[in-house]
């Protein structure tokens, strides 16, 4: 079976994580991606921990090297007309473009967007930003977290009633390069469909939006402005992370109906919850959550988080382990489904880093190792853009490809 | 909602989805909202969960009042069919040919009760795309697993890292994301990954099963975690750490007059800006900062990382002279990372949310209502919204008589029985 994305190439001009893990995933389905880079302007990810055995260097980063496997790099100095032409050039022989820098830099070097589209009108080409190609504040730049604050996600995120807390992830990131992958994947239907390019404008905000539907329709429907929840859901009972016996140990149990609450009951050995008025209903364990937190909090202190799942589990209530970055990555399960992957690094060797979000049954992924940076200058410059050695040596030389 | 003309990327493509709450249906969903045509089986009587669950509308309960329901499946014809009635089965198989994509997010082990697992309806239709999202994906030991937004949350790493740092993690819950973050990602990765089969099948011509594992979308998203400890010998995160090696220069949320504003200066140019404008431009000479960094010309994330205790409180009393409106302009005028934590209704009030016209207004019988709207803007065909989620049961016989060629008698009849 071919893989989707065979024959497709991608001319990269992303960084940090949004671009980057989209065309991860074109990348391991078959596409050519080929990133542009700059040693005098480092990916960000190629300069941040953490590093392989903790030795700082520009391939040593596990970041990068875990959102760009499979993928090429070249480098360029788009601020010479010279290398600003020979990225043109790569874009002709593409079939999507993506662009990830602050607001005007690809028009400064004359690679905007009108100007590619008649350079090749079935061009793909997609400009993911945090606030948009468009409105009054378009030209704010920033991160992550700033994004998650804009588009309303932080503050409700943290303690009941407390101060918008830091997560895990780099939620905003990750979540756009999904999304920005769903839009290139219907722009490349629609093209095999009818020939047409499209221009594609992500907004990181816009893109965590889509997914807060709960707060955004209570909001829209009852004027409700929701706040942080904790582990609260609402009208759930019990729901939340309860301590077990060990250091730092938790276990999480969202008990969504009357079964699951009789289930949980039975299991504890404590069927005077069962018949407890205080529990009685849905609306009766919401009211008194405090107190049912409380008990459960008592009888999950006596176990292992590891036992509490086995028990919870067997009894049919949904359940399972806080676990640390550690124990995610020695997790049976995960490995059983071989979702860590090691590729042969040049640098770095075979480290484990996460895999595949999916598996698809007849076209599974090819999984390459992260490029070195600029490793495949020559065979994009030479072999894909037919440049002579002697004028390759020379840019080499003049610093434009660097 | 737009004209019903206007190019849509997925016309022609067919999708059957058979899922309940959040991670199915927005996944079809998404499919949908970019052209694709979307049969939604609703359970008979009570329909789809999220039905029962709010937010309401005015805060009164009703199967056809769920804003979470209505936000879920726009541009879906809906029909009630008892697949566990025979002839509701011989319904459901029916569509099964019909379809190029199926949705499901129902358990392993009840799609095997029903022997409607994939090699079973592959035999009915070759080129059928069968896409499973269940907590923990379609093999591996923990399979028949429960799990919910919560448990995935915690089990994924991202619980362990949020808060990123605790006081007490004895006594400081590890949390979530609000909004049940970790179901909704379910479906846009299997989105992701049903647009690659669907392309893989342009090019093979057959289809294939896609196990999507809630799971794993979300441990996806925690590759600094993970990285740092298969990476670095020093790489395992505590829960009450100083700082974790997540924390990349001068990141964080602060306060200020009317709520908080997000920081994060990761980069020089960002850092000299910011402190010019937090202690004045003879900033590095500020007996403030003395000590903190051996030579405060040079931009030393390590340093500030160790000593962000002493910086926070001079960066606190900055910000809290200032509404994040006046943070916000600030951090433009100068290009530093700050901006405002907006609540929803600032959202609505926010010009430039306005002038891209991310709110889109969508007409269901119980009211004209702005939901969120796309994630993204494709200039040729655009993201739309033709048609506001089903009633109950609102399309069964357009279903069964448009699209199956069923007769109205039999309809009838199908009715009696109870599979309809």
């Amino acid at each position: 079976m071919r893989l989707p994305l065979e024959g497709i190439k991608i001319a990269d001009f992303s960084w940090v994580i949004v671009g980057p893990y989209c065309t991860q995933w074109l990348a391991v389905m078959g596409a050519e991606v080929i990133r542009i880079e700059s040693s005098r302007h480092l990916d960000i990810l190629r300069r941040l921990p953490p590093f392989a055995e903790g030795v700082e260097g520009f391939n040593r980063s596990g970041l990068y090297n875990s959102v760009n496997m499979s993928k090429k790099s070249c480098t360029l100095n788009l601020d010479d007309p010279r290398g600003a032409e020979l990225a043109k050039k790569i874009v002709e022989i593409s079939d999507v473009v993506v662009e990830q820098y602050s607001y005007g830099t690809m028009e400064r070097w004359g690679l905007g967007y009108d100007s590619l589209r008649e350079l090749k009108p079935e061009l793909i080409l997609v400009s993911s930003s945090g606030m948009g190609r468009s409105g009054p504040e378009q030209d704010f730049s920033a991160y992550n977290e700033e994004f998650l604050a804009y588009s309303g996600l932080a503050l409700l995120t943290g303690y009941e009633n407390g101060p918008p807390v830091m997560t895990g992830s780099v939620w905003a990131d990750y979540q756009t390069g999904l999304n920005l992958t769903i839009a290139i994947l219907t722009a490349l239907y629609h093209r095999t469909k009818t020939g047409e390019g499209q221009f594609i404008d992500i907004a990181m905000i816009e893109s965590v939006m889509s997914q807060m539907i709960e707060p955004i329709m209570d909001y829209v429907m009852n004027g409700r402005v929701r706040g942080p929840m904790g582990n609260l859901e609402d009208a759930l009972s019990p729901h939340g992370c309860y301590p077990c016996s060990g250091h730092d140990e938790w276990v999480a149990i969202a008990v969504t109906n009357d079964n699951e609450w009789l289930a949980l009951c039975s299991a504890a050995g404590k069927p005077e919850w069962a018949v407890d008025k205080r529990f009685a209903s849905l609306f009766e364990r919401w009211r008194n959550r405090s107190e049912l937190d409380q008990l459960i909090s008592e009888w999950t202190k006596q176990y292992t988080n590891q036992e509490l799942t086995e028990i919870l589990q067997r009894a049919g209530v949904p359940s399972g382990p806080k676990l640390s970055n550690e124990e995610v990555v020695e997790d049976p399960h995960l490995n059983s489904r071989g979702f860590f992957v090691t590729p042969d690094h040049p640098e770095t060797g075979k480290l484990a880093v996460p895999g595949i979000p999916w598996k698809l049954s007849t076209t599974p992924a090819k999984i390459e190792p992260a490029p070195l940076l600029g490793q495949d200058n020559e065979y994009v410059f030479c072999e894909l853009l037919g440049m002579s050695i002697e004028n390759f040596a020379e840019l080499v030389g003049e610093g434009i490809i660097l | 909602m737009r004209k019903m003309n206007e190019k849509v990327a997925l016309s022609g493509l067919k999708v059957l989805e058979y899922a309940d709450s959040i991670s199915g249906p927005y996944c079809a969903r998404l499919l949908g909202d970019l052209g694709a045509e979307v049969i939604k089986i609703d359970r008979p009587g009570s329909g789809d969960s999220a039905r029962q669950r709010g937010p309401f509308l005015g805060d009164v309960p009703g199967l056809e009042r769920s804003g979470l329901f209505m936000a879920l499946n726009t541009n879906k014809l809906g029909g009630t069919i008892n697949i566990r009635n025979p002839e509701g089965l011989v319904i459901f198989k029916k569509l099964v040919e019909w379809a190029d994509v199926l949705i499901q997010n129902r358990s392993i082990r009840a799609m095997e009760e029903l022997n409607l697992d994939y090699d079973r309806l592959k035999a009915l239709n070759p080129r059928l795309i069968m896409t499973s999202i269940t907590p923990f994906g379609q093999t591996g030991p923990y399979k028949d697993r429960i799990g919910t937004d919560l448990v995935i949350c915690q089990m994924s790493g991202m619980g362990h890292m949020t808060p990123d740092r605790v006081a007490n993690p004895q006594e400081n819950p590890p949390l979530r994301l609000g909004g049940n973050q970790s179901d909704f990602l379910a479906g846009t990765t299997a989105t992701v990954a049903t647009m690659f089969a669907v392309l893989a099948r342009e090019v093979n011509g057959s289809g294939q099963h896609v196990d999507v594992s809630e799971l794993e979308a979300l441990a996806s998203f925690m590759r600094i975690e993970m990285c740092a400890y298969t990476h670095d010998p020093y790489g395992f995160y505590q829960r009450y750490a100083k700082r974790n090696p997540t924390g990349y220069g001068a990141v964080g949320y602060t306060p200020c007059k009317d709520g908080f504003v997000a920081l994060g200066c990761r980069e020089e140019y960002q850092w000299r800006a910011f402190m010019e404008e937090v202690l004045g431009p003879e900033w590095t000479k500020d007996k403030r900062i003395e000590g903190i960094f051996p030579d405060p010309e040079k931009w030393d994330m390590y340093a500030l990382l160790a000593h962000w205790d002493t910086v926070r409180p001079i960066v606190e009393k900055w910000s809290m002279q200032y509404t994040r409106g006046e943070i916000y302009r600030i951090a433009r005028m100068r290009n530093i990372p700050l901006a405002p934590c907006n609540s929803i209704p600032d959202l609505f009030a926010s010009e430039h949310l306005a002038a891209r016209e991310y709110f889109v207004e969508v007409d269901h019988p119980v009211g004209r209502l702005p939901y969120p709207g796309a994630p993204f803007k494709l200039s040729v065909t655009p993201w739309t919204i033709r048609r506001p989620a089903p009633r109950l049961g609102e399309h069964t016989e357009e279903i069964l008589c448009g699209i199956l060629g069923y007769s109205s008698e039999e309809v009838a009849r199908l009715k009696e029985s109870g599979a309809i």
